[in-house]
């Protein structure tokens, strides 16, 4: 089965282990930006909310962060320990959680002006937008911080990153980290892997149960900037498997919309309701996971419209062939 | 010596042979209401929501300071807010540190916005407001014992919703297999430690995000109930008679404003207001005696549609507080 990453993580880490470590200029964002890498997205966004409380933009619980009501549980959880989620503005209101779903990025000339009215940091969540654009402008730029999850892109286990132009919050990061203790680093990587490898109740119990482990183990692990060093030209290959995704199915309106300037996690298929089942079946049986999850078509935090769409993996590991031959297959379908 | 806290765990508890279904029997008659067991008052609220189909479109209504771990279960099938709104369909009404809300204000509010009333009666079994016991207003009432007796582990839900309680056996018959004995002893150690010597805390919030899973109580835990009524009674005694013995030792201006003649509180600690450096200051006075007070935030309105919360400390008055310690908490507060 063809998953939505890539889950040779043993063999990458083989084979990532003689490489040198990523340079953050690799990542290519602009100049003026300081990359801080952490050992996962939540730790990265748990750092974030530590600034703004060490700044008394979050002076206690009663401070609300505006976010989309369908992220994973473990977001969630993340700020409670500083802030309080919320999907209402109110006076309390500090800061908004703009997440750029599967790297496609979020309507931002129709939140800016609303966050800028209500004085609100912006906070983007690219753990799926890694190279993604908005208007020329690259995703995790464009507001105050934006997170990174290496792990949707590469064969990691663990890995995330803050973006900020920020240099007080970049220091706080860096003195944060060196103070962050080492020593969950292999049970967190331990869970992950039974979790991802024999997925079961069980092994998905003990990975929930191992986020509430992330605010304690913020450094990244010693392998993590190699692999991803490793791994990083491969990405080209995803760009080309999106760019067929285009190709072939791009007399879709639904496909010919998406931005051509986009990295994406997965693809998100458009059906009507009652034909998504057979597309789903249809991708399944090429040997690629597939499932209905509900993508927000207007891209727009403040006015979402989640509507159920199905999952088409891009990754780099798929080669153009396998990519090419499952288009083909699922052309009749759309 | 152990640091003296909010939780009752400086003494070792006397072990029984308890049975879960004497024990819900006594409980049932205890609150009047029909009362199931279940391993956490996290799960028994998992539970009534599911069992009530709210989903993350669906907000509750919870107080701005709650633990935690409570929000983390509430995020899982509803979505926690502060105000309330149209898409409300649920309210948290939390009887803070065992003080009852004011429910002459709460109920109708509630009951004009059309909303479900779940109690968290989490902090005190049998605090009184108006006579009537909490738990006794809303649709379901939860209730932790880990806080108010030393069984590390527990909570209970009553309610008169015959379905849900259906619905809740259900659930307690089918997890009982053995990763849920696992995961029981795997907690009962993890909560053990963490009460006894503060150790683990991260790992006690593991724990109790993966609890929900789980809703069976660990035999070790109901062992440590009181065995009978009489028992659980005298217990309640002993921390009313510390209540009142603190209340009326401390310095009335200390105490919450305006003290409401409706309520009868039996709580699991006294919201003192002094000035905030005096805070600091008595703080660190009694944890050089081995007294740990945290500070805090207490909604003087007790009202979760018109909260006014302010920082004070949390006095703790549980049944295991030997009068020493109860008079060097007021002679140190008082000469604050």
């Amino acid at each position: 089965m063809i998953h939505e990453v890539e889950y040779n993580y043993l063999s990458s880490l083989l084979k990532a282990s003689l490489s040198k470590p990523l340079k953050n200029s690799s990542l290519d964002f602009p100049k003026e930006t300081f990359i801080t890498i952490t050992s996962s997205g939540k730790a990265a966004l748990h750092l974030i909310l530590k600034w703004l409380q060490s700044q008394s933009i979050l002076p206690d619980k009663t401070s609300t962060i505006l976010t989309p009501r369908w992220l994973g549980n473990w977001v969630y959880r993340t700020i409670q320990a500083t802030a309080s989620p919320t999907d209402i503005i109110s006076t309390n209101t500090r800061a908004i959680l703009v997440y750029h779903q599967y790297g496609f990025p979020q309507n931002i000339s129709s939140i800016l002006p609303v966050a800028r009215k209500h004085n609100l940091i912006i906070i983007e969540d690219c753990a799926h937008a890694l190279w993604s654009y908005y208007q020329n402008q690259r995703l995790g730029t464009i507001g105050d911080f934006g997170i990174l999850s290496f792990s949707k892109f590469f064969p990691l286990l663990m890995g995330g990153a803050i973006i900020t132009k920020n240099k007080d919050a970049h220091i706080f990061f860096q003195n944060q980290l060196k103070k962050s203790r080492d020593r969950y680093h292999p049970l967190l990587t331990i869970a992950k892997y039974l979790a991802v490898k024999f997925p079961s109740s069980q092994t998905t119990e003990i990975l929930e149960a191992s986020y509430a482990l992330y605010p304690y183990q913020t450094k990244p692990g010693p392998f993590t900037s190699k692999i991803i060093s490793h791994n990083f030209s491969k990405l080209k290959q995803r760009q080309t498997n999106y760019s067929i995704i285009k190709n072939i199915l791009g007399f879709n309106t639904w496909i010919a919309g998406l931005e051509n300037d986009a990295l994406p996690y997965i693809v998100p298929l458009f059906t009507s309701p009652n034909r998504l089942p057979q597309l789903i079946s249809q991708i399944k049986q090429k040997g690629f996971y597939s499932g209905s999850y509900y993508f927000d078509v207007n891209r727009n935090l403040f006015n979402p419209n989640f509507i159920p769409m199905a999952w088409l993996p891009v990754h780099q590991g798929i080669t153009s062939h396998q990519m090419e031959d499952i288009c083909l297959s699922i052309k009749n379908y759309l | 010596m152990n640091t003296l806290n909010i939780y009752p765990y400086n003494k070792k508890g006397a072990k029984q042979h308890n049975k879960i279904n004497t024990l819900e029997s006594y409980l049932s008659h205890f609150w009047n209401r029909p009362a199931l067991i279940i391993s956490s008052a996290r799960v028994s609220l998992y539970e009534t929501l599911n069992f009530f189909g709210l989903n993350r479109s669906n907000h509750i209504l919870v107080p701005d300071f709650i633990c935690q771990s409570i929000l983390n279960i509430l995020n899982q099938n509803s979505f926690p807010v502060k105000i309330p709104d149209s898409r409300t369909t649920a309210v948290l009404v939390f009887h803070q540190w065992g003080y009852p809300q004011k429910m002459s204000l709460v109920l109708p509010e509630a009951i004009r916005r059309k909303l479900l009333i779940i109690e968290d009666c989490a902090h005190s079994l049998d605090s009184l407001y108006q006579g009537k016991p909490i738990g006794s207003f809303g649709v379901a009432s939860i209730f932790s014992f880990a806080k108010i007796l030393p069984t590390y582990l527990g909570g209970a839900i009553t309610t008169n919703n015959q379905n849900l309680l259906d619905h809740l056996n259900q659930v307690r018959q089918a997890k009982n297999n053995f990763t849920d004995h696992l995961f029981n002893l795997v907690s009962w150690i993890i909560a053990k430690r963490s009460f006894n010597y503060g150790h683990g805390r991260y790992w006690l919030n593991s724990i109790y995000l993966e609890s929900i899973h789980h809703p069976n109580i660990k035999k070790s835990a109901l062992n440590l109930f009181p065995p009978n009524l009489a028992q659980l009674i005298d217990i309640q005694n002993r921390r009313r008679a510390n209540y009142t013995r603190l209340r009326d030792q401390i310095k009335s201006q200390y105490l919450i404003p305006d003290h409401d003649k409706d309520i009868n509180p039996n709580p699991i600690c006294i919201p003192v207001f002094l000035e905030e450096a005096q805070q600091l200051i008595v703080q660190k006075k009694l944890r050089l005696k081995n007294i740990e007070l945290e500070i805090l935030h207490f909604d003087i309105n007790r009202n979760i549609f018109q909260p006014d919360y302010r920082r004070c400390l949390a006095v703790p008055t549980h049944h295991n507080l030997p009068t020493t310690a109860l008079e060097i908490i007021y002679k140190t507060i008082n000469q604050s």
